[in-house]
């Protein structure tokens, strides 16, 4: 199967104080068309940067190594005029916060205009009515009312769905969606999420879903990918790695989660942080705080191993779904 | 009663944030309050905190009316409310280290007790949240934060209130460290004999940490009553569509769900 | 008694580590260095200017008639003056009136604006106008007319120009403290601190004073680099210090009718100037970064 995206051992540095960080080390990923890929850690886990790099929007300062492939073209490495080419026509993104994202000082319906005619040419009639066809598709009923609105006169939800329209308006073939509902209401965040999956059904874009919420990451994904310390712990088809979880990080996130059968019980809590010098440790970065952690994790990184012909866990004591 | 609100009015130039609530904390009670931005239910707690006046209705703290209170007698009584804020960050001064940030309300609370009878107090705090001696010189910045929320929730303590208001307090928070967080205040609630009054979106947290849920939209109380029951079978259709709205029940449910486009 | 290890004791130690570190990054930063290097010599030249100074009784006014307008050179650096006084020595004897008045009007407008800008942001409504409404009556005044208003009505002297200077400046100090109160009053860290029951005055000057402070610090220092310059403008309109003064923006204008001949004169007073200036405005800019509390450590 050809991938849409592959993200091969994907590094991230910057120098800070003197010192080298590394929010991102050796991650390896890939998106199939058509596929929803989820991202899924806490903070500082590396997936915002990981989806960054995706379209080269990297923060100054910061060096990206690896290869990230998207239909086959590189883009580490590319020069600012293909990136450009690429981001939109193959890749758009959907941002946390839409208010933002937005140029507060100009009307959505010139910002449509002017990112659809950069890319599609046209004239502005023909651009007005491509807009008018995305806001509907994003349901958004009164798309003049909308075209002719501040960012500041629509609600969260609305930018959010117009902010997805905008994304769509080149027909990209890959979304990268980083918290994409995390700013908004539990009502329209839900409502978004459901538009994200009819659209992607509709027009077969892949998605790269980067979330921390792993609820809605298991309602979304086909598959996800849980990261750690800027690694991948672990992944595989969502269903299976949410039931079955192979890596102990993956567990702790789930069995940390207050739910309707766990009220009133003292909730499993993961202790510890991650180390704060990630580069210095010898051994696997989860073992400080792993329940499972024996005397091999500290000395030896684990490699990304099978568990099945679908999943991989970077864990020396992986559970292989086998009498344990 | 802790906390005894009755038809509870707060108008701001063109909006009417709190639209006749009454409700009630009992001792040692969790009360949540469910709604989505703009509900009134942030408006409800600075009421309660007495940081805003209401325009109608009556706020009472342990049976005292919060009206007509002035100056030294209504810090006084404010002491006896506290609040933990969503983001941790935000809620402690910058400028301020974890050591000062808690010896500030112990001055307040104890203003005759020592230094070394301040520090035992503080040590007794910072170890009922869970921090160490090292935490204590260090600045905001320089803490995680669950760290912070720990040191914030000890600020709140250090007054002796009664009853905690807590605003959305884990939901600037990561996973690992949101159930942290929900275990904390589980055990000062038992230990400490504390009230909470918990203002949150998020359902999942709502049912493990309250006793009694009430729901809240357009400034008014749509649903109220005991949480298991409350969320397990909603009466009123808002609280069905907040319930629909959770995620985590699969693809499936997603596609399903109904709710209208607002 | 020796000091128990507690949380008082590392809150002590830990102020003076933070003075410490943001010099230390002010030094880091080249041109914030290249401002407190020219700051630390203009303070240097005001404290010891009367034995630094070549020809002391000159700078102070001493004419020397028969070694008038000798251009730079020789035993006198930077020339000498009509009446025969040694430049440089005027210059170093104008360093304290140049450094001493723009600190104090500053000051002055620090002390004045600052808690009237506190009270009018956290307080809001009704004394929140009044008080903004009397700063822009202030503002709407060019501070050099109202400075000359004043000066004509007190009588022209260097403490009355300042004084004039401050009634004029104090408002942007209202203006810009009031912002920064009125936003911070909503940040939960302020209103966590009034729901502890802490009195206003409290709440105001341990949450909300040290938040604002950086930003009125980073404008006192750019301001006293502007006050130098209106210093020199009053003077220049001869409404500050009248001669013999050493005054640099005096200086500036006797000068300037030997401009074409004897560009001594008032080239090397306005020389200074602009260093003292440019030494506030470089600091003022250095400040900004560094006062950030997270840049400190990070």
């Amino acid at each position: 199967m050809t991938e849409l995206l592959t993200v091969d051992d994907l590094t991230v540095e910057f120098t800070r104080g003197g010192a080298a960080v590394r929010p991102v080390r050796g991650v390896s990923l890939t998106v199939a068309p058509g596929e929803i890929v989820g991202v899924v850690g806490e903070t500082g886990c590396g997936k915002t940067l990981t989806g960054l790099s995706v379209l080269g929007l990297l923060p100054p300062g910061a060096r990206a190594s690896g290869s990230v492939r998207l239909d086959g073209r590189e883009i580490i490495g590319a020069p600012p005029s293909v990136l450009r080419d690429l981001r939109g026509r193959q890749v758009a993104m959907v941002f946390q916060n839409p208010g933002t994202a937005f140029d507060p000082v100009r009307t959505i319906g010139a910002q449509f205009d002017r990112v659809i005619r950069a890319h599609r040419g046209g004239s502005r009639g023909r651009a007005r009515e491509h807009a008018e066809r995305l806001l509907r598709d994003v349901e958004l009923a009164d798309t003049g009312r909308v075209l002719r609105a501040y960012p500041h006169q629509l609600s969260g939800g609305m930018l959010q769905r117009a902010m997805i329209a905008l994304a769509l308006s080149c027909d990209p073939r890959l979304i990268i969606a980083d918290e994409a509902t995390s700013a908004l209401d539990v009502t329209v965040a839900q409502q978004v999420r459901r538009l994200l999956l009819r659209l992607q059904s509709e027009r077969g874009f892949g998605v790269l879903f980067v979330t921390h919420n792993l609820a809605e990451a298991y309602d979304l994904c086909d598959r996800v990918y849980v990261l750690y310390a800027g690694q991948v712990a672990e992944t595989g088809p969502t269903a299976e790695v949410f039931d079955a979880p192979a890596h102990p990080y993956t567990r702790a996130l789930l069995d940390a989660l207050p739910r309707a059968d766990r009220a009133g019980t003292t909730l499993t809590a993961l202790p510890g942080t991650v180390p704060s010098s990630v580069l210095a440790v010898t051994g696997c970065v989860f073992a400080n705080r792993c329940p499972r952690a024996e005397e091999t994790c500290e000395h030896s990184p684990p490699p990304p191993a099978a568990v099945t012909a679908s999943r991989t866990a970077a864990c020396h004591f992986a559970d292989t779904g086998g009498p344990a | 009663m802790i906390l005894d609100v009755q038809d509870l009015l707060v108008r701001f130039p063109g909006v009417t944030a709190v639209d006749g609530v009454s409700l009630s904390v009992a001792e040692n009670e969790c009360f949540a309050l469910v709604g989505e931005s703009g509900c009134g239910k942030t408006t409800l707690a600075r009421t309660v905190l007495g940081l805003q006046r209401p325009d109608g209705g009556t706020v009472a703290i342990a049976g005292t009316p919060l009206a007509g209170l002035r100056g030294r007698a209504l810090r006084r009584l404010r002491a006896q409310v506290q609040i933990v804020f969503q983001n941790p960050y935000a809620a402690l001064n910058p400028r301020m280290t974890a050591g000062r940030l808690v010896d500030e309300p112990l001055r307040l609370a104890h203003p005759d007790a020592g230094r070394d009878d301040r520090r035992r107090r503080a040590e007794e705090l910072f170890d009922a949240v869970g921090l160490t001696g090292t935490h204590r010189s260090r600045y905001p910045h320089e803490l995680s934060g669950g760290q912070c929320q720990r040191v914030a929730i000890a600020r709140a303590l250090a007054v002796g209130p009664r009853l905690l208001v807590l605003d959305e307090p884990t939901s600037a928070l990561d996973v690992s460290v949101q159930a942290q967080i929900l275990n904390l205040l589980d055990r000062l609630r038992r230990t400490r004999g504390l009230s909470y009054l918990l203002i949150s979106h998020d359902l999942a947290v709502v049912r493990h940490l309250a006793d009694r849920v009430g729901v809240m939209r357009a400034g008014r109380l749509v649903e109220q009553g005991p949480s298991a029951q409350l969320l397990d079978a909603p009466q009123h259709p808002y609280t069905k569509a907040l319930l629909d709205a959770m995620p985590g029940r699969g693809r499936a449910a997603l596609l399903a769900d109904t709710i209208e486009a607002s | 008694m020796s000091r128990p290890p507690g949380m008082t004791g590392v809150v002590e130690a830990a102020a003076p580590t933070r003075a410490r570190q943001v010099v230390a990054a002010l030094t880091r930063d080249r041109l914030g260095l290249l401002g407190l290097v020219l700051i630390a010599l203009l303070v240097l030249t005001a404290l010891f200017g009367p034995w630094l100074a070549p020809f002391p009784e000159q700078g102070a006014g001493l004419a020397d008639v028969a070694r008038h307008d000798l251009p730079p050179g020789g035993a006198h650096w930077l020339g000498t003056d009509p009446l025969g006084r040694d430049v440089l020595s005027r210059i170093i004897l104008g360093a304290r009136p140049a450094l001493v008045v723009p600190i104090l009007v500053v000051a002055l407008a620090v002390l004045i604006g600052v808690p009237l800008g506190l009270a009018a942001g956290y307080r809001g409504g009704r004394f929140d106008e009044i008080v903004m409404r009397i700063a822009d009556m202030f503002l709407a005044f060019p501070p050099l007319l109202l400075a000359m208003v004043i000066v004509a009505l007190l009588g022209p002297s260097l403490l009355h120009a300042a004084l004039a200077l401050a009634v004029s400046w104090w408002p942007w100090y209202a203006r810009l403290v009031r912002g920064l109160t009125a936003a911070l009053r909503d940040r939960p860290f302020v209103e966590g601190a009034r729901a502890l029951g802490l009195r206003p005055f409290t709440v105001l000057s341990r949450h909300v004073l040290p938040n604002a402070a950086p930003p009125v610090i980073v404008q006192a220092s750019v301001d006293i680099g502007t006050v130098i310059l209106a210093v020199g403008s009053l003077a220049f309109l001869g409404l500050g210090p009248q001669p013999p003064t050493p005054d640099w923006g005096l200086m500036v204008a006797e000068g300037r009718t030997y401009v074409m001949t004897e560009w001594w004169l008032s080239a090397f007073p306005g020389l200074a100037i602009f260093l003292a200036v440019l030494g506030f405005n470089l600091l003022g800019d250095a400040l900004r970064d560094v006062l950030d509390p997270r840049s400190v450590t990070r």
